[in-house]
């Protein structure tokens, strides 16, 4: 599989996070795909294709969704749970990307079936080396789980 | 006392009797004896002795007796029998007085008992309130603490991002003053954000549960000591740790006091070429201290008492890199675990941080 055809989805409110991320990203020519929702429920109506992404091809799913957990509307985890709960997204790797480096995040991120938490560094250097390491990684090693049929 | 009327009545009535009857007994005697003397010089018709006795008065003289005797001895019962009911109304009223006071006693206790009953039922409710209000008070600051340090961070990550797109992006219009404030913008946010970490981490050992158990301190110095050696290889250093040393108290606490102490330790000696670090215990003003020595660029004893300060250092940043949080942060640790933490040091000559549990 081409790595141009991989999505990523970026579920991301902070404009400022979003655009580093992007850059990030793109400095390691990693997501010339990246779809970007600025809140939980954004995030739903891509990964379903309701509300204003209905329509959308939902066979196409994206290779991993960058999930930060403090979002407007509906709160990253409540995301996280929605997709674990439906059988179209229950095996969608789900990367936790976010500031809190708190205990009872990680518990409950982990525990709702995430695949990974990262914490964003302030250091923007280690941010790209993070986005380097986390392309590499969800978009070329990991297998892509099979589509349920 | 009414009793003691009674009694002396009822006695002075015994003595009364009994007079009445040794009368009685003498009248017979004497009325006998008079008659028995009459008789006999009635019957003989010659004077008779005055010691004679014959049948009919010895009869008389005995019957009087007899009869004096029977008086006496009913006079006797009787008195008994008075007395005996004085000593038992006596011995009653003792038992009533006895039984009134105890229950005058037992009344007053009682109340007593209830009375600090209610102090207490009331000293509980104040406390469970208190106890509630930091509950509360704690959760608070314990949410706080977490957005607090989730939305700084944000706003740091935007400065030192961008700040790096600009260099990067703009390297060729910047010039190297432009470059040097960039990277001092950077530098700056990064720092911010260590020290929102530690703040954090600081809060967080004050309002931690703690939970005491039976802890081997060497073991966890040797752990402690390998990760810091695996981080940095290159580094001559020697470390001297003293076997089966071991304390009660919090695992997560002394393991982050004991791994502050060795870090220092580390930073520290890392001017030197060579290092030696050691842990060990000892005899301090007579109480049993553990302690963490190096040999590195050690403090200006005279400032000391800095050394526990929160954000106080002895020594530039430039120096040597830190937030002067640290040994703010032992110093909890310790406290809440009732011990005590100093330091013993000299300029270029190393430093010796003891502490007790």
């Amino acid at each position: 599989m081409v790595l141009n055809n991989k999505i990523i989805l970026l579920v991301e409110d902070n404009p400022d996070d979003e655009a580093l991320t992007l850059r990030a990203l793109k400095k390691n020519n990693i997501g010339n795909q990246v779809i970007v929702a600025r809140d939980g429920a954004e995030a739903l109506d891509y990964l379903f294709g309701t509300g204003q992404y209905s329509g959308r091809n939902v066979n196409l799913m994206p290779q991993v969704v960058l999930l930060d957990l403090k979002l407007p509307k509906i709160e990253g985890l409540e995301v996280l749970r929605l997709l674990r709960a439906n059988d179209v997204t229950k095996l969608l790797p789900v990367v936790i990307l976010t500031s809190s480096n708190e205990e009872r995040d990680r518990l409950a991120g982990y525990e709702l079936g995430a695949n990974s938490y990262i914490r964003k560094p302030v250091d923007f250097n280690e941010f790209m080396e993070a986005a380097r390491q986390l392309g590499l990684y969800w978009l070329v090693l990991n297998e892509q789980p099979p589509a349920r049929r | 006392m009414n009793s003691n009327a009674a009694t002396s009545a009822e006695r002075r009535g015994a003595g009364l009797k009994l007079t009445v009857g040794f009368a009685a007994l003498f009248c017979a005697a004497v009325l006998g004896y008079v008659a028995g003397i009459r008789q006999t010089q009635a019957s003989t018709g010659a004077p008779s002795k005055i010691y004679v006795i014959n049948l009919w008065s010895l009869h008389l003289t005995l019957s009087a007796g007899a009869l004096g005797i029977a008086v006496m001895f009913v006079l006797a019962v009787l008195l008994l029998v008075a007395v005996l009911l004085t000593m038992l109304a006596r011995w009653r009223r003792m038992r009533a007085e006895i039984a009134n006071r105890e229950l005058s006693t037992a009344i007053e206790d009682i109340t007593k008992l209830e009375q600090a009953e209610q102090a207490l039922q009331l000293q509980r409710t104040e406390l469970a309130q208190s106890n509630a209000e930091l509950t509360a008070a704690n959760k608070e600051l314990e949410s706080f603490s977490y957005s607090a340090s989730h939305d700084l961070r944000a706003p740091l990550r935007s400065i030192d991002g961008f700040s790096q797109a600009l260099l990067e992006d703009y390297s060729d219009k910047l010039d190297s003053t432009a470059q040097d404030h960039l990277q001092r913008v950077r530098r700056a946010a990064q720092r911010m954000s260590v020290l929102i970490d530690e703040m954090l981490n600081l809060s967080r050992v004050t309002r931690s549960m703690m939970r005491r158990e039976s802890l081997d301190l060497s073991a966890m110095a040797q752990t402690i000591v390998e990760e810091i050696r695996a981080a940095d290889p290159s580094r001559q250093v020697e470390f001297a740790i003293e076997e089966g040393l071991t304390a009660t108290g919090d695992f997560q606490l002394l393991s982050a006091a004991m791994e502050n102490l060795f870090r220092n330790s580390w930073k520290y000696t890392s001017r030197h070429a060579r290092a030696r670090i050691e842990f060990g215990k000892s005899q301090q003003n007579g109480k049993h201290s553990f302690f963490v020595r190096d040999d590195g660029a050690g403090f200006d004893p005279r400032y000391a008492d800095r050394l526990f300060g929160a954000f106080q250092r002895l020594h530039s940043t430039t120096e040597f890199p830190g937030t002067g949080i640290g040994l703010a942060t032992v110093q909890r640790i310790i406290h809440r675990h009732g011990g005590e933490i100093w330091a013993e040091g000299a300029v270029e000559k190393g430093a010796t941080f003891y502490f007790t549990l």
